[in-house]
């Protein structure tokens, strides 16, 4: 399953500038930082959980750091994509720049979480994944009723491209990171995995606690089964 | 004695009343000092507010006439009971018109009772709190106030109501953030009259535009203690979990500067989210302002320095976590 836009249209602005923004600075960087030009560099910032235990580091800033970085052009492609399909109208909803602001608060949030799970880890970890996840919190909480073309391969091999509502996508990718992410609390079994699960989990927690700060009248809204 | 006068006793004594009762009126015209002619009128009118009439007028010439200021008394006193009958009886059925919707005819019958008789506190004080008109609920709280001076509440009520006479804009975003988005709609389609010129026209009329696609949407109405509490909250919240970032989850680093921060951002925190609530609040109030309602430059001023009392620790915060960086080499062991 794999979004591919968002067919309900904007209702406030004609183009969403900052979720465009993010993401030319997010592929700018990969283009003029690379990852194989980090070098020592990487775990200066990267977030390493184990570094923040140890007060070494940059503390919080590199989790703003990290939220910028990406370790190829796949990772970078699949955020950026994720981030294109239901940032342009969360972005609507709340203008460009709190919408920057919640991004970079939810992508914090994310790293502080995954920072208390993985407490002893060593190993770096960059990605916009946790604020991308963050942005999808907020969709469910705005347009829980959205439509969203999503490619879905039957049968692992029959492309098809359905709208589907985007609780169930969002539903869908949560389910995903809820078996790794129990697997690594009960099994401390973070090196395993190659996916910050946890990272995941927290920009989806982090974005609900900080959507309820910014838009509490998305939430009476929600629960008043008002249609957006 | 007058040759007027005696005819004008005669025809009384033979009961001739209109007739005598015409020319003891034509006497008091030529000579309004004449006691006779009034006594002898306080015997022949019978219409109420003339008998009180003419009593004042004997007691005006002669102030030691009992038995005539007795009769007034009596006079006004039953009038009183008159009024007050009719004026409960005419309150009771304007609470029924109100219980009933019909507003209109109730506001009415109110304007009537108090043309009647000024003094009908009751009915100046539903007329308050009933009409559409802004300049009608002043003249009624100006009334309730010069009947009752001493009542606080409604000096303020009756202070606010001349700041929003002068300030009618105010008026409607204060009904909009209190969500009755009805009224505010109400309140800029009567100022469509009054727009002085295109420019304000243009500006009402996207208010009304706005308000009315809010009202499609039914926004839900956040109160400002809401507001200010989660303003209040997110900054702290943020500012502590960078704390809990740079001691290391381990709070035997907390320092007493970061407390200080800490503080600081609280109180940054809480004057940005004061600054942000326009609508009526008593924080405004002890301001001075007269509606309760902060006005652009005091919010302006208020939420400049919340905002740079809230700054300051994350800045320094910053710098804190910015030294430290390179740190990262030594704990690999690198040794640049």
């Amino acid at each position: 399953m794999f979004p591919i836009n968002d067919t309900e249209p904007s209702r406030y602005s004609a183009f969403p500038i900052m979720t465009f923004s993010l993401i030319l600075i997010n592929t700018a960087i990969l283009f003029v930082f690379p990852p194989s030009r980090y070098g020592y560099y990487f775990e200066m910032v990267a977030t390493v959980p184990a570094m923040v235990f140890a007060r070494v580091s940059g503390g919080f800033l590199t989790g703003l750091t990290s939220m910028f970085l990406h370790g190829g052009f796949f990772h970078l492609f699949g955020n950026m994509f994720g981030l294109w399909v239901f940032g342009k109208r969360v972005e609507d909803a709340c203008g460009p720049w709190r919408f920057l602001a919640f991004y970079l608060l939810v992508g914090y949030g994310s790293d502080l979480i995954y920072t208390l799970v993985n407490a002893e880890s060593n190993i770096p970890v960059v990605g916009a994944s946790g604020a991308v996840f963050g942005v999808m919190g907020a969709y469910l909480i705005l347009y829980p009723k959205g439509r969203i073309r999503t490619l879905v391969f039957v049968f692992s091999f029959i492309p098809t491209w359905p709208k589907i509502r985007a609780y169930w996508i969002i539903l869908y990718f949560l389910a995903l990171q809820l078996v790794p992410a129990i697997n690594i609390i009960i099994n401390e079994a973070n090196s395993q995995y190659q996916v910050a699960y946890w990272g995941h989990l927290g920009g989806f927690f982090a974005s609900l606690s900080i959507l309820l700060f910014l838009r509490p009248e998305a939430f009476a809204r929600y629960w008043s089964d008002t249609q957006v | 004695m007058d040759e007027r006068l005696q005819i004008a006793i005669s025809k009384a004594k033979s009961g001739h009343e209109l007739g005598a009762r015409d020319l003891f009126i034509d006497i008091v015209k030529d000579d309004p000092e004449n006691k006779l002619a009034w006594l002898w009128l306080i015997g022949l009118l019978d219409d109420r507010k003339d008998l009180i009439i003419a009593c004042e007028e004997v007691l005006r010439i002669d102030t030691g006439d009992e038995r005539v200021r007795l009769r007034l008394d009596e006079l006004r006193h039953a009038e009183g009971l008159e009024k007050e009958g009719w004026e409960s009886l005419a309150l009771s059925k304007v609470d029924l018109l109100l219980q009933e919707g019909n507003k209109e005819l109730a506001l009415t019958r109110l304007r009537k009772i108090v043309q009647e008789n000024q003094d009908a506190d009751a009915a100046w004080i539903l007329l308050a709190r009933h009409s559409p008109d802004m300049d009608e609920q002043v003249q009624a709280y100006t009334h309730i106030q010069t009947l009752d001076p001493k009542n606080e509440k409604k000096r303020v009520t009756l202070q606010r109501l001349r700041f929003f006479q002068k300030h009618p804009f105010e008026l409607a975003a204060s009904f909009e953030e209190r969500g009755e988005i009805d009224k505010a709609i109400a309140i800029y389609e009567g100022l469509t009259t009054k727009a002085r010129g295109r420019k304000e026209w243009d500006q009402i009329f996207r208010e009304i535009h706005r308000l009315e696609v809010l009202k499609d949407e039914a926004i839900v109405h956040i109160s400002p203690a809401l507001t200010i509490g989660r303003l209040m909250a997110g900054p702290p919240l943020l500012f502590l979990s960078m704390l809990i970032i740079q001691t290391g989850f381990d709070f035997h680093y907390f320092t007493i500067l970061m407390g200080a921060e800490f503080f600081l951002v609280i109180l940054g925190a809480f004057l940005t989210a004061v600054a942000s609530i326009r609508s009526e609040h008593f924080l405004w109030q002890r301001l001075g302002n007269a509606a309760g309602r902060g006005s652009k430059p005091l919010r302006f001023l208020i939420g400049m320095a919340g905002t740079m009392i809230m700054l300051l620790p994350f800045a320094l915060l910053s710098v804190e976590a910015y030294a430290r960086w390179t740190t990262v080499f030594d704990y690999l062991g690198y040794g640049f």
